[in-house]
């Protein structure tokens, strides 16, 4: 620890639960006390009620006395940027849902029933097929390459969770303009 | 007099322990990574020994946090996009379905009764998926086999659904 660092905190704070923080080692349960830390589940206050559970010695893991979750120290970004993948997840799902389940029931009715009910390829392939497949692939890419969409700015990442719901959307007019 | 005594008491100790600010984060981030490896949540270069309160690969800004030990997103994602995938079969078909009516390709009579085929699920599904959104915390208390329970729970509803939809939609 660069004792300049630990000076100029000291000078700053006072003598207190900063100074301590920051001349021994910082675990989970001095962290929380120092800066009052809430837990990131329920909200409710570590600091006071917060009991040390057994775990690694890696800065020591908290037991939350709000929701028993066992909570320790890690590095995280100061903007989580998760909301909008999860939107983005959700959006591209739902069409995702809608070409699977259309496919397994014409597949299945056909499968059930063939004399009755005979699809041709292209009543298969280019409603539900085709676009299911795509909205499957981009949906696994956007969970399999979640840090690549958190690197973008706020603004690409606005625009990409509107286009998933969008083509959400278009998975409905496709269909609807193979029908006619 | 009382209530005197006791505010100018809270505003000796304030003065006294002053509240945390962000160069002492700053600090404590220093402090810790200072003997810890730690890789970066977004780029994955390792911090061990950082200076500053970004990334030296990716700039992003970081902090130190106390973060939940169990490993429950990946659970809680695998169970939104199953219940988010039955809403917009349900929800997406019926959009479909009023399409073909408003465009003229549905001619059968029946369809108020595809509507309700259709919206009943989706309500289901979006009923479920508020409810997995709203109970978050609740899911992050839970074991991990229940956890993966309720991803099973919520991978159930496109399977019943489907054979809700066989079932009624002839």
């Amino acid at each position: 620890m660069d004792p300049e660092v630990l000076m100029s905190t000291e000078q700053r704070a006072g003598p207190g639960p900063v100074t301590a923080l920051v001349t021994g080692t910082v675990t989970a349960k001095s962290f929380a006390r120092a800066f009052g830390e809430r837990c990131p589940n329920c909200k409710a206050e570590v600091a006071s009620g917060g009991e040390a559970a057994s775990g690694p010695d890696d800065g020591g893991v908290l037991r939350c006395p709000g929701c028993g979750v066992e909570l320790q120290l890690a590095v995280a970004l100061e903007e989580p940027r998760i909301g909008l993948w999860v939107a983005s997840v959700v959006g591209l799902a739902l069409g995702a849902g809608f070409d699977v389940l259309a496919l397994a029931f014409i597949l299945a009715r056909w499968l059930l029933d063939p004399e009755a009910f005979r699809p041709t390829a292209r009543e298969i392939w280019m409603p539900f097929a085709v676009p299911g497949a795509l909205m499957c692939s981009i949906l696994g890419l956007l969970i399999l390459r979640q840090r690549w969409f958190r690197e973008r700015n706020l603004g690409t990442r606005l625009a990409m969770a509107a286009f998933s719901f969008v083509l959400s959307g278009l998975t409905a007019g496709w269909f609807l303009w193979c029908k006619q | 007099m009382a209530t005197d005594a006791t505010s100018m008491v809270t505003a000796g100790a304030a003065q006294r322990f002053p509240q945390p600010v962000e160069a002492d984060r700053a600090t404590a981030l220093q402090a810790y990574l200072a003997d810890h490896d730690h890789a970066c949540p977004l780029c994955g270069y390792n911090l061990r020994g950082l200076r500053g309160m970004r990334c030296p690969e990716c700039d992003f800004a970081l902090q130190l946090q106390l973060a939940i030990v169990e490993r429950w997103r990946a659970a809680w994602i695998a169970g939104l996009v199953g219940l988010a995938m039955t809403l917009g079969a349900n929800l997406l078909g019926l959009t479909a379905l009023l399409g073909a009516v408003l465009l003229g390709l549905r001619s059968s009579s029946d369809w108020a009764v595809e509507v309700l085929i259709l919206g009943g699920p989706a309500a289901v599904a979006g009923t479920c998926l508020a409810l997995h959104l709203k109970w978050a915390t609740t899911f992050v208390t839970l074991s991990t086999v229940k956890r993966w329970l309720v991803v099973a729970a919520c991978w159930s509803l496109p399977m019943v659904n489907f054979l809700w939809i066989m079932m009624l939609l002839r």
